[in-house]
């Protein structure tokens, strides 16, 4: 009876029923996603925002940066934070990126925030649209050093502004047909070199430096750089694949065959031996300092005689 | 009542036995893990005699030490793990530990990414079931053979994974069959000898009056035997195509040394490798291109077959298929060496191996016991309880300073040698026609080296170039996927609001940019050079001294002759 009841009962009432749950529900999740905005701390949105980033979840970054850009109770502090993520995400989204949205995000940052260490970042984020070019093509080479130059030149003590140089940098020595070009490139190196010897890219603009004089035919010049190059480049010592033991390859052979410095070579072979004894090149250093030692007895034999 | 009864028979008599089966399960799952147990559960795929012995008696002792653990293993065979994996993690239900593999990598990234513990923190810290040896203060990474870097993945900048095993590949052969076959049992110390044996061994037939094998070819072991014999012979190649100096043949340097006709592919190393390779193909069974592994497997337990080669992993399952058959004996490649008559000058010293760090389990972030499940781990990777492990399993241990199995003592990797140098796979059409002509060359005597390369060389240089562009193209579109993770490593320092740790992320920024993005254009500048105009330096090899090299290193010699 009471089963049957019941059906009657449901039968009259169902849309009515469905309305009125319905109505539970959206007033429930409204009223959870109210109180998650108002108590969740904005840094920690913008934290979650840029895991989702990196898990490529880019629609969900999207939300996350949204919400918090364009909330009214959002800090000032904050909020250029929020709309540099928003508008990397829709740079760099997956398929579809909206280019054009990203740029007039990044330019309203530099707009409305120009003293924020975003507005660097976003001039950078710019340039580096016009740089990275579809497969086949090649970038503007000319216009992007302007660019570059001038983001250096405006932000001369910020990291992004390193960064730039060194990407400017990097589009001279890339030009191995034109010795001007590369000429240039080591002029720039060096007057960088000279007023930010400690830059956190000190070691790429020393490896540069080297690439440089490796085509402008300058061997000791090159050997110097790419010493310098070791010396500041900076290791992060929780990654185990990040290593020295290509480089000190690299500074021996480079001391052995293009200098004829070969006290320097063995140093660098017998450091690759000593600190990286599973290193696949460790054979090919021993044989290389018992040449070495060949070739230098051979010398006291020639002198003696 | 009656009435009832007699009504709802059928659904009570449903009833009972509902009630009936959920109260065995639930007194099954109280004997087996009484209440405040935590139960730890362990996947894999490792379906080899010994693994499931292993973690079961590991497991024991690590329930002597933490008496309300339980930890249960599942073992899923190896053509359905990553189909397995896969449901059970996204649907939440994946096990505490899982193996990870069987999945495409980038799909293991993602998963990674979103379903696994990060062990970064607990990596460089000792890891405390050591704390009765020698690695009591030594970080958990430094314990391991290859510094952890195995368990390191790039693409989050962190460890992700605890690895158990180290594995290497071997020659596997048949004792007594060797000692019936050619009067000895003295193993084959190079190639020569082992040339020699193979020529003895072809010449016997059974009694069914089938001719023996020497070596077991298929489709899987043919690129070992390969690889562990031929390839080796092209180390030198370096000396006429390493433009870069750094000790490999890249594809690009080694199509711009034939493009330019520095090297042509009749070089000694290569004729060489190729004469080797036809040496293996002339010692394996008929047809045997067309075989699988198990197929391999099982002319070698026949006893038709002396020689057989796979890894280390299949030792212990291989002694246990051959015992009371045969006594299998485990030996190195038996390749050329510097007194060889035919190769000698190639092979300036004994093989290059660096065994790989596998057998890798990652915790499930989504776990309720994820730190226990971590213990489990660790407890697993200790010097004494690895080599424990391994010894049941047969495998080679991952941890330092640990023995091995009888079986395979005497095989320490060999960090000092030479390795192979042959790279023309710049991938698309002139792999292909490498692939076409290489498996050609493996089952028909009838066609030469000189013939496989000279049908090759003119179609690689025609069609080398745009396999090379394509190449350049797939580089560029790594730049934007660098640009991609840089941004959110950036976006990570930026939001960290702990000082010490934004500044370890802003390292790994700074070092990564370095490293991954702001030399790109000149890398591919340079590549783009190299393979249009050609080495620079023609007459003299990149490690060859030049003249006026040799005279100034006299003159800084005379300078400073002290300082030697």
């Amino acid at each position: 009876m009471f089963f049957s009841n019941r059906k009657k009962s449901l039968h009259h009432y169902p849309i009515k029923i469905l309305i009125a749950f319905s109505l539970l529900i959206i007033s429930l999740l409204s009223s959870c996603s109210k109180k998650q905005i108002k108590t969740e701390n904005s840094q920690e949105l913008l934290s979650s925002g840029w895991a989702e980033f990196r898990l490529g979840e880019y629609k969900k970054a999207i939300q996350i940066f949204s919400l918090v850009a364009f909330s009214p109770d959002t800090d000032k502090k904050i909020r250029p934070h929020a709309l540099y993520g928003l508008a990397c995400s829709h740079w760099q989204k997956l398929p579809d990126a909206d280019k054009p949205l990203a740029i007039k995000l990044f330019k309203q940052i530099i707009e409305e925030y120009p003293d924020s260490e975003f507005a660097v970042w976003s001039e950078l984020a710019l340039i580096r649209m016009e740089h990275i070019v579809s497969p086949g093509e090649k970038a503007d080479y000319p216009t992007l050093r302007k660019k570059y130059m001038a983001l250096f030149e405006k932000y001369p003590n910020t990291l992004p502004g390193h960064e730039g140089f060194v990407y400017m940098l990097s589009t001279y020595i890339a030009s191995f047909d034109n010795k001007n070009d590369i000429e240039k490139g080591f002029e720039l190196a060096d007057e960088f070199l000279n007023k930010f010897p400690d830059s956190p890219y000190a070691s790429s603009i020393w490896s540069l430096r080297a690439k440089a004089c490796q085509i402008l035919k300058k061997p000791d010049e090159q050997l110097k750089s790419m010493i310098m190059s070791l010396k500041k480049r900076e290791l992060d010592p929780t990654n185990p694949k990040m290593e020295n033991a290509g480089t000190y390859w690299a500074i021996a052979t480079t001391a052995e065959f293009e200098v004829g410095d070969f006290i320097t070579a063995k140093k660098y072979y017998q450091l690759l031996i000593d600190e990286y004894p599973q290193e696949k090149r460790r054979f090919a250093a021993i044989t290389a300092i018992k040449r070495i030692n060949e070739l230098l007895k051979k010398f006291d034999e020639e002198i003696t005689q | 009542m009656k009435e009832i009864l007699k009504k709802y028979y059928a659904l009570l008599v449903i009833l009972l036995v509902y009630v009936i089966a959920i109260i065995s399960v639930v007194t099954y799952r109280i004997n087996e893990a009484p209440p405040g147990t935590i139960t730890i559960r362990i996947s894999h795929w490792q379906l080899e005699s010994g693994v499931r012995d292993a973690f079961n008696k590991l497991a024991e002792e690590y329930q002597k030490l933490h008496p309300n653990v339980r930890i249960i293993q599942e073992a899923i065979p190896e053509s359905v793990y990553g189909q397995w994996l896969s449901t059970q993690i996204i649907g939440g239900t994946a096990p505490d530990i899982v193996e990870m593999g069987m999945i495409p990598y980038q799909l293991m990234i993602a998963y990674y990414n979103r379903y696994c513990m990060v062990l970064t923190p607990y990596i460089n810290k000792p890891n405390p079931y050591n704390k009765n040896n020698e690695f009591a203060n030594v970080t958990f990474r430094n314990t391991y053979r290859d510094g952890m870097s195995a368990a390191y993945v790039n693409e989050m900048q962190e460890f992700m994974t605890i690895p158990l095993s180290a594995f290497s590949i071997r020659v596997f052969y048949n004792k007594d069959l060797l000692k019936k076959l050619t009067g000895s049992d003295k193993i084959p110390k190079n190639y020569q000898e082992f040339k020699s044996i193979c020529k003895k061994i072809a010449e016997k037939k059974d009694n069914k009056g089938r001719p023996y094998t020497a070596i077991v070819g298929s489709k899987y072991h043919f690129g070992m035997w390969n690889y562990g014999m031929a390839d080796i012979l092209t180390y030198r190649l370096m000396e006429k195509a390493d433009f870069t100096r750094d000790a490999y043949v890249s594809n690009d340097e080694f199509f711009s040394a034939i493009r330019s006709g520095v090297m042509t592919f009749k070089e000694r190393p290569i004729m060489s490798m190729l004469q080797v390779t036809r040496f293996i193909s002339d010692n394996c069974q008929p047809g045997f291109t067309g075989l699988n592994r198990d197929d391999g497997v099982l002319l070698f337990a026949q006893q038709r077959a002396v020689f057989m080669t796979t890894g280390t992993w299949d030792a212990r399952s291989l002694q246990q298929q051959t015992k009371g058959k045969f006594e299998l004996g485990i030996m190195d490649f038996p390749i050329p060496t510097p007194d060889d008559p035919e190769f000698g000058d190639l092979v300036p010293g004994p093989r290059y191996e660096n065994p790989g760090v596998g057998f890798m389990f990652a915790v499930n972030r989504m776990s309720k016991s994820s730190e226990t499940a971590l213990d489990f781990l660790m407890f697993l990777a200790s010097k004494e309880n690895n080599e424990r492990l391994n010894k049941i399993i047969g495998w080679i241990p991952a941890i330092k300073n640990t023995s091995m199995d009888a079986i395979l003592e005497g095989f320490e990797p060999n960090y000092e040698g030479i390795y192979g140098n042959f790279n023309p796979y710049l991938g698309g059409e002139t792999w292909i026609k490498w692939f076409q002509l290489n498996s050609l060359y493996q089952v028909n005597r009838e066609f030469t080296a000189e013939q496989f390369v000279s049908e090759f060389e003119p179609f690689y240089k025609e069609k080398g170039y745009f396999d090379f562009l394509e190449q350049m193209k797939d580089r560029q579109r790594g730049i934007a996927i660098n640009e991609r993770f840089l941004t959110g490593l950036r976006g990570l320092a930026l939001s960290e609001s702990d000082k010490t740790l934004a500044d370890s992320v802003w390292i790994k920024y700074r070092a990564q940019t370095r490293d991954r993005q702001l030399n790109q254009d000149v890398w591919i500048a340079e590549q783009f050079w190299r393979v249009e105009k050609g080495p620079e330096d023609k007459e003299y090899g990149p490690y060859v001294h030049r003249p006026e090299i040799l005279k100034k290193a006299k003159e800084n010699y005379l300078k400073t002759k002290n300082a030697f």
